[in-house]
């Protein structure tokens, strides 16, 4: 399935990352022009419920903490089985990339 | 190492954010995946807050469902075994791992199976050790050796005594105060077979106006004359008793019986009248080095601390830019290694002058030439001290021509020779003297260094104050 738009209104722009429990798209939402990170629950973990919990556990968790140094959780929503939150986009990188082009030549460990 | 710090730190306060909710939030799944840092700005964020707990009486329902969907590679000890008590330091022993990551370039638990890592983590008594074939600091070594101790209670005790020994850190490298040097401390390193090195070490790499920009002038002050302090030659039995001059009060006004106090040869220096002067510090030096060997390593100590590096050899420019880089003389010769490194405002610039000689050198030829170069050394000879490859820039030699009077100390004097390895060191102490006004314009500390074909030696931190030795 390739998604297009979540809920109406989150536009998928690309694929960021996925994770045992769902993956997290770019999106754009299309009222308001804005860009960000979706992480949508995967598919066949929908039916169980502890999973659902869990992850709407984890939008509140991270919903509430407040941090220049935790990505900020904006709005939880479901529409029909599809289970997502919508984050704060980053435009970086998880730091691994950064290390591995820094193990392409042992000078530039340090 | 700069870099390394400020994303630890990020990351760290985060977690301590986290922690200090009521009730605690502890992330468990802090790993590199789950750390992204911001294009641009450099902001650290942490993501994935998938398996978080929320510590309170309720949940105790702890569950190894968080491990299933992540990797055994950072999570605590304790979190792969029964326990259903965690709490914070769990956190910190994996950030302690991340540390290690960014600093070693790779995990530390690298090329090991998730059982072997399990294995390792839960049945293995040793404990887990940082190491690193690359400088790291030792506090900063001290502090993830601290953070991944297998037992929690051998960790920091939260997250914010962490952050606290970060902290520390970060000051003792980057503000030494009082000492005028926020200067790196350079390493010059030799590997390969047999191999002498003879390389001034210069205090103050860094341009002078940097310096005197940021160093409080009392501390680059000479003394006045009623509050000499001693010289170094004072402090060090010194070399040279011949060519005495000393007028200089400085040497005589506080003299130590316990040591020999010889002084080097002083110009007829006036005591300084009123304000003692502040000094020029020379921006750059040529460190010496005589070398026997097909390669040469060429490295700098708290490389973080500067972002972009260039290496040049005879004018040449060398194709890595990194902190460390190797120098294979094709063949003996003469050879001028430079690096120029650069970090926010600052640059900084260092010379080694290779000398490759085609067969080892025996204790008699090191030490002939050490006593050419202390001849030169007193011989005030400008032109013969540029041929020896220690002195200033063209620049600082066009502005010092004239005005030739200058004082040195040579102190500490040692060589030896083991199974072939020479090791050899002194330290030097420069003043330049305005022949005008009779006051010093330029004053610099070298420490020569130490070299084996074992490996690798720091030259020893100079970070005191080079008026007070």
């Amino acid at each position: 399935m390739t998604l297009k738009i979540i809920a109406n209104k989150y536009e998928v722009l690309a694929e960021l990352g996925r994770g045992g429990m769902g993956r997290v798209y770019k999106v754009r939402h299309r009222e308001l022009n804005k860009i960000y990170a979706l992480k949508l629950l995967r598919e066949h973990l929908v039916e169980d419920d502890n999973q659902v919990a869990r992850f709407h556990s984890e939008a509140r968790i991270m919903a509430n903490l407040q941090h220049d140094h935790i990505v900020q959780v904006f709005d939880i929503d479901r529409a029909g089985d599809q289970h997502f939150f919508v984050m704060e986009y980053i435009e970086g990188k998880p730091w691994p990339i950064s290390l591995k082009s820094r193990r392409l030549c042992p000078w530039q460990r340090f | 190492m700069a870099e390394v710090l400020t994303i630890s730190r990020q990351i760290a306060q985060a977690l301590a954010y986290a922690h200090q909710q009521q009730p605690m939030i502890i992330h468990r799944d802090i790993k590199p995946s789950n750390i992204m840092i911001e294009s641009g700005s450099g902001r650290v964020v942490v993501t994935d807050f998938g398996i978080a707990k929320l510590l309170d009486a309720d949940s105790t329902r702890q569950t190894l469902s968080g491990l299933a969907v992540g990797t055994p590679s950072y999570a605590a000890p304790e979190q792969l075994g029964t326990t259903d008590d965690l709490d914070g330091r769990a956190d910190i022993f994996s950030l302690g791992l991340v540390m290690y990551e960014m600093l070693a370039g790779r995990p530390f638990f690298e090329n090991l199976t998730p059982q072997q890592i399990i294995g390792k983590k839960l049945y293995d008594t040793q404990e887990f050790t940082p190491t690193f074939d690359t400088f790291v600091a030792a506090p900063l070594q001290r502090i993830i050796h601290r953070a991944i101790a297998k037992n929690r209670d051998q960790r920091y005790p939260a997250i914010a005594a962490l952050l606290d020994a970060l902290d520390r850190f970060e000051q003792i490298e980057t503000k030494p105060a009082p000492i005028p040097s926020r200067s790196p401390r350079w390493s010059f390193r030799v590997a390969g077979v047999t191999v002498l090195v003879l390389a001034g070490y210069l205090a103050w790499p860094f341009v002078a106006a940097h310096l005197t920009d940021r160093v409080p002038a009392s501390a680059i002050t000479l003394p006045d004359s009623t509050a000499h302090k001693p010289p170094v030659s004072q402090q060090n039995p010194a070399i040279d008793d011949t060519d005495r001059v000393n007028t200089s009060t400085a040497s005589t006004a506080h003299s130590q019986p316990a040591t020999p106090n010889i002084s080097p040869p002083v110009p007829a220096v006036e005591k300084p009248s009123g304000k003692a002067p502040i000094l020029e510090v020379s921006p750059a030096t040529v460190e010496l080095a005589i070398g026997i060997c097909s390669r040469q390593n060429f490295s700098v100590n708290n490389a973080a601390a500067f972002s972009t590096f260039q290496w040049s050899v005879n004018d040449e420019l060398q194709p890595y830019t990194s902190p460390r880089f190797t120098f294979a003389p094709p063949e003996p010769g003469h050879y001028a290694v430079r690096l120029q490194a650069g970090a926010e405002q600052r640059t900084s610039e260092h010379n080694w002058q290779v000398q490759v000689t085609a067969d080892p050198l025996a204790k008699s030829e090191v030490n002939a030439w050490l006593a050419r170069y202390q001849e030169t050394m007193q011989s005030r000879d400008i032109a013969a001290l540029q041929a020896m490859g220690d002195l200033f820039t063209a620049a600082e030699l066009s502005q010092l021509s004239g005005r030739q009077r200058y004082q040195i100390t040579l102190s500490n004097w040692d060589i030896s020779m083991h199974n072939g390895d020479a090791n050899l060191s002194f330290s030097q102490l420069e003043r330049w003297y305005n022949p005008e006004t009779s006051t010093p314009m330029v004053e610099r500390t070298s420490h020569a260094l130490i070299l084996s074909r074992q490996g690798c030696h720091t030259i020893g931190a100079n970070r005191r104050n080079p008026t007070t030795h």
